[in-house]
């Protein structure tokens, strides 16, 4: 019976202020909606890097000038280095080859190319991706070595970008949530002047605190889960429409835009749990600074 | 029931609305509290309910030290001190039964119990017959009979009315003068304050008259006051 007239009161509340409600209901969305994007452009970095990584190689390009003992030398050093997985030696013509067969629709580039103009090299595959740098570092210093390369650094730079770009969005949202609870505040501050004679009264009989609350606090828990059910919806479309319909446009993106269920699941659970964070916090903010009791 | 120990009540810009006032009330006792406008009556009504803190003195509300009571206590409180005021305080959109009724619902009271208890008590106080009416289709004295049945229907055990003939003619002020004798007389201590003369005179019950926030005279059986007449 309690549960009922919580409920009813709610009702009478949120219909009372239809229009401002419907303004926190939307506001919750959009920064629950960029709050899920976030989660969404970490899983997307995290399927990018995940699929580079294996792909990430230490590439050591030789002097033209370097001799029999110093290749041996640095042959023995690799096989020595316990981060390392396989090594092998490209030639001067095996890199010559190789290019050609990259392009090979393209015969204008090699053919100005000088045979002997790509040095020889060493092909390194790690045993763990993230000690590229390490790695390099360490070869870089021996004798008869012009240049180390590792695809790292694309890598980082992308880590970099999407730190930058979570952290704006992060705080679009936080913002966005901030006037979210804000706005929530107001519609419990309009029902609470709308009722205040009912709530002089509740008082003057002895009414406890909590039961003149309550009513309240569900509506504002009611508005923002309404628009955390709202993101939520949005991000499912987003997922099934447009996210795995990706490997169809472009094949490359299809990896990366493919999330499992229950990557989905813990972006939804963070949506739902953001918007009743929203709600409890404008409600209280309302409560606190508008109703004495 | 009631006990006032050099009660104090000072307003901000220094205005000292009650200054020292010590006042004992048994229970099941009649009183009236009387003095012109601005003598301090509502305001120790206001520190009867905790609505308002004293500045200093104490004050014991059926055994409770009200200075002492947490807030979370002071809803339990109010429970058991039933109010009734000059403008009665009704709800325009809800009926009779509902006014009275929600102050129970309010409490959390059974609805078995709330179905049974709001038609008793509002055929008590004669209004039996319209249950369904809205407060603007009554008049003043149906009106207040209904605020007195909202504040009874939870047998408080003391009844506090401030002016509560204050908007009512002589003849419907008698009728609601009765109300009050009849719950007074279940045991329930009523301390009404007024400066209706004529209600205090043919009552003949302990009087206490206020004057600049200090009693001036506590009379057993007492009339409005010669000097007032």
């Amino acid at each position: 019976m309690r549960l009922n007239y919580f409920l009813s009161e709610t009702a009478v509340n949120l219909k009372r202020n239809l229009l401002m409600t419907i303004a926190a209901i939307s506001t919750v969305a959009i920064s629950l909606l960029l709050l899920g994007g976030a989660q969404i452009l970490q899983l997307v970095v995290a399927n990018v890097t995940s699929t580079w990584e294996g792909k990430v190689e230490v590439s050591v390009f030789l002097r033209n000038d370097i001799t029999e003992g110093e290749l041996d030398d640095l042959r023995s050093d690799l096989a020595g280095m316990q981060e390392i997985e396989t090594f092998t030696y490209v030639s001067k013509d095996q890199a010559y080859e190789a290019f050609k067969k990259q392009f090979a629709d393209q015969p204008e580039l090699y053919e100005v190319l000088p045979k002997d103009s790509l040095p020889a090299s060493f092909r390194i595959g790690l045993v763990d991706a993230s000690q590229a740098e390490e790695v390099a570092a360490r070869v870089d210093g021996s004798p008869g070595i012009d240049e180390v390369n590792f695809g790292g650094d694309i890598i980082r730079r992308l880590l970099q970008v999407n730190t930058l770009l979570r952290a704006v969005t992060l705080g679009m949202s936080a913002v966005l949530m901030v006037a979210a609870a804000a706005l929530i505040a107001n519609t419990i501050r309009l029902a609470i002047y709308a009722r205040r004679e009912e709530i002089s009264i509740m008082k003057l009989v002895g009414a406890t605190n909590w039961f003149i609350r309550i009513p309240f606090m569900f509506e504002g828990v009611f508005a923002a889960l309404t628009g955390a059910i709202v993101s939520s919806i949005v991000v499912l479309g987003a997922n099934e429409l447009f996210f795995s319909k990706m490997g169809d446009f472009l094949v490359f993106l299809g990896p990366v835009f493919s999330f499992s269920a229950w990557e989905i699941t813990k972006v939804l659970l963070i949506l739902v749990g953001g918007g009743v964070a929203v709600g409890l916090f404008g409600s209280a903010l309302a409560l606190r600074r508008f109703l004495e009791v | 029931m009631i006990k006032a120990k050099d009660l104090v009540k000072e307003y901000k810009g220094t205005v000292r609305a009650l200054d020292g006032i010590t006042l004992d009330i048994e229970k099941g006792e009649f009183i009236f509290v009387v003095g012109p406008s601005g003598s301090g009556k509502s305001t120790f009504m206001k520190l009867l309910t905790k609505e308002e803190e004293p500045t200093g003195g104490e004050v014991f509300v059926a055994g409770k030290d009200l200075s002492s009571l947490p807030r979370w206590r002071v809803p339990y409180l109010r429970r058991n001190v039933g109010c009734v005021f000059q403008d009665f305080k009704l709800l325009p959109n809800k009926t009779v039964f509902e006014n009275v009724a929600f102050a129970l619902e309010v409490i959390g009271r059974p609805k078995a119990l709330v179905q049974r208890q709001v038609p008793q008590i509002l055929e008590l106080v004669g209004l039996g017959e319209k249950l369904d009416r809205f407060p603007d289709e009554l008049s003043g004295g149906e009106q207040q009979r209904v605020s007195i049945a909202r504040a009874f229907v939870n047998r408080p055990l003391i009844l506090i009315a401030d002016e509560p003939t204050g908007n009512l003619d002589p003849t419907t002020s008698v009728g609601i003068m009765r109300l009050l004798d009849r719950i007074n007389r279940t045991g329930t201590t009523v301390v009404m304050a007024t400066h209706d003369h004529a209600i205090v005179d043919s009552m003949r019950r302990r009087v206490v008259e206020l004057e600049s926030g200090q009693i001036v005279r506590d009379q057993s059986r007492g009339i409005y006051g010669v000097g007032a007449r």
